[in-house]
């Protein structure tokens, strides 16, 4: 049995608005393998986004139980990145990195090479010294990936990190992205609108859909025949999700479905 | 500003300056209404000894009190940051003392205070701890929720998500605070030595009105622009040394 990062069982998390109550999702199961990249594929307001915040530690289930590595959430295991890098504009590349060692949590992970060597890792060398507004878009979700990573976390929670970046530099962030995965045996959770990334990415890709959302079923890209939605395997993987997607029973007040969400998405056809 | 910044204004200045003096030879009006500008410049150089003593009582207080108005608007600012309840209950105090008249409430300060430093410091607080307090305010507002939620994610504690994130971002805001604060300080102090004070250029200015001295009179005002640009630019020069990261990121915009 592959042993398990994540585990939410019976998620149910609602929002309240004074009296009213709006669940987001409701009966949600999911496993994340340890090393493995799972793209979390649904079009917005789905809570997708609701999901890997409880997942980070930031919110909290209504009911059900989130197990980290099996057990309850207790040190930190996890880190998290937006759309937006949000990196601090008074300090260089290097400091931004280095500032998660100052906190007491990644106490272990302080040594003294530990944010050079990340920046040599991550090819961001030679920005160290370059302020966020002289970043181009990749090298700011880099260096925002670098700041999780120096932390030694082996959980990282993506939430749309390339969403904002032309189509050139997202591929090349992909690629960059499972270079880096595999170099530290990193386990992945990336929320993606894209089906074609959520291929790319995943070696399993979980489609959440519905409103209050659930994931009815997670696909296993890889044993599927490969990553890229262009082969064969790929397509019939895709065909599979969007089948899934057109018989989901949707509330007729919902304005976007999902054909809707790819036609407007370049690489969706 | 750029040496070539400064052309613009300078020309304007010495233009309006030309007509003023050509306006004043021409209309034959009485010096007594309006001084010509190098009338007012030759009183400058006649009475400078005066125009020091005065000065200096004036630049005392500004200082004082705006430091103390600094100080006292971060110490609220970050309580009212800090602790809701707080907020909810200064808040609308606050709002309130900006539309107390400052020309009614000047004289009881000094009936209360006297004619000493304090009544002057507490005259400038009153007017230039607002925008102070509410530019702070609204800087530790700056950073994203996503920003903050990263830091917690990194084992931030509040304390940390504040000293390091939220303070550091409000300080573009605070220095713009402080800079409109900065121009309203002067005014203050010349206010509060109007109403009652044994020297300063608010003092003089009185003085010199009641003697038909119109040239004095523009003498005081030229003195008192002087101190609020120096103030202004006093601020700018803090700022950008305090962050240089947002000054130059402005400059490049």
């Amino acid at each position: 049995m592959v042993a398990l990062a994540l585990r939410v069982t019976d998620g149910q998390r609602a929002y309240h608005r004074g009296a009213t109550r709006q669940p987001v999702f409701t009966d949600l199961n999911l496993e994340v393998r340890t090393g493995e990249v799972l793209a979390l594929l649904g079009p917005s307001g789905c809570g997708k986004s609701t999901l890997l915040r409880i997942l980070a530690g930031l919110e909290s289930l209504d009911h059900g139980r989130l197990e980290v590595f099996g057990a309850r959430p207790s040190a930190p295991k996890v880190g998290i990145a937006f759309q937006q890098p949000s990196l601090l504009p008074w300090l260089t590349v290097a400091q931004n990195v280095a500032l998660g060692l100052r906190f007491a949590a990644n106490r272990a992970a302080r040594t003294p090479d530990a944010v050079s060597r990340v920046l040599d890792e991550l090819r961001l060398e030679s920005v160290a010294d370059a302020y966020p507004a002289e970043l181009s878009g990749g090298q700011a979700q880099r260096a925002n990936v670098a700041r999780l990573v120096v932390t030694g976390r082996p959980i990282l929670l993506l939430d749309e990190p390339f969403a904002a970046l032309d189509p050139g530099t997202r591929e090349a962030l992909q690629d960059w992205l499972l270079d880096l995965q595999r170099a530290r045996g990193l386990t992945l959770v990336v929320v993606t609108h894209d089906l074609s990334e959520a291929l790319h990415l995943g070696d399993r890709v979980a489609v959440m859909s519905g409103i209050p959302g659930t994931i009815r079923r997670v696909w296993d890209v890889r044993s599927h025949g490969g990553r890229t939605d262009r082969s064969e395997a790929g397509e019939a993987v895709r065909r599979h999700i969007l089948s899934q997607y057109d018989a989901d029973p949707r509330p007729a007040d919902r304005p976007t479905t999902w054909a809707d969400t790819l036609s407007d998405s370049p690489q969706g056809r | 500003m750029s040496l070539r910044g400064l052309g613009p204004p300078f020309l304007l200045g010495a233009l309006l300056l030309v007509l003023w003096e050509v306006y004043v030879a021409a209309s034959g009006i009485s010096p007594l209404v309006l001084p010509s500008p190098s009338r007012i410049v030759g009183a400058l150089v006649d009475f400078r000894d005066l125009a020091w003593a005065h000065t200096v009582p004036t630049l005392v207080e500004t200082t004082v009190g705006f430091t103390v108005s600094v100080v006292a608007a971060v110490g609220f600012a970050v309580a009212m940051d800090q602790v809701p309840a707080v907020r909810r209950a200064v808040y609308p105090l606050l709002v309130g003392s900006q539309t107390v008249p400052i020309i009614a409430i000047a004289p009881l300060i000094v009936i209360w205070f006297g004619f000493g430093l304090l009544p002057k410091v507490l005259v400038i607080v009153l007017v230039t701890f607002f925008p102070i307090t509410v530019a702070l305010l609204d800087g530790f507002a700056t950073p994203t929720r996503d920003a903050a939620d990263l830091m917690r994610t990194l084992g931030a504690s509040d304390r940390q998500v504040f000293t390091k994130l939220r303070w550091p971002a409000a300080l573009p805001s605070f220095f713009t605070g402080m800079r409109i604060a900065a121009t309203y300080a002067v005014v203050g102090a010349i206010f509060a030595e109007y109403v009652g004070a044994f020297q300063g250029l608010g003092i003089w200015m009185q003085l010199a009105r009641n003697a038909f001295r119109a040239d004095l009179v523009f003498v005081a005002i030229l003195i008192a622009t002087a101190l609020a640009i120096g103030l202004f630019l006093a601020v700018g020069a803090l700022e950008r040394l305090a962050i240089p990261w947002y000054t130059e990121s402005r400059r490049r915009r």
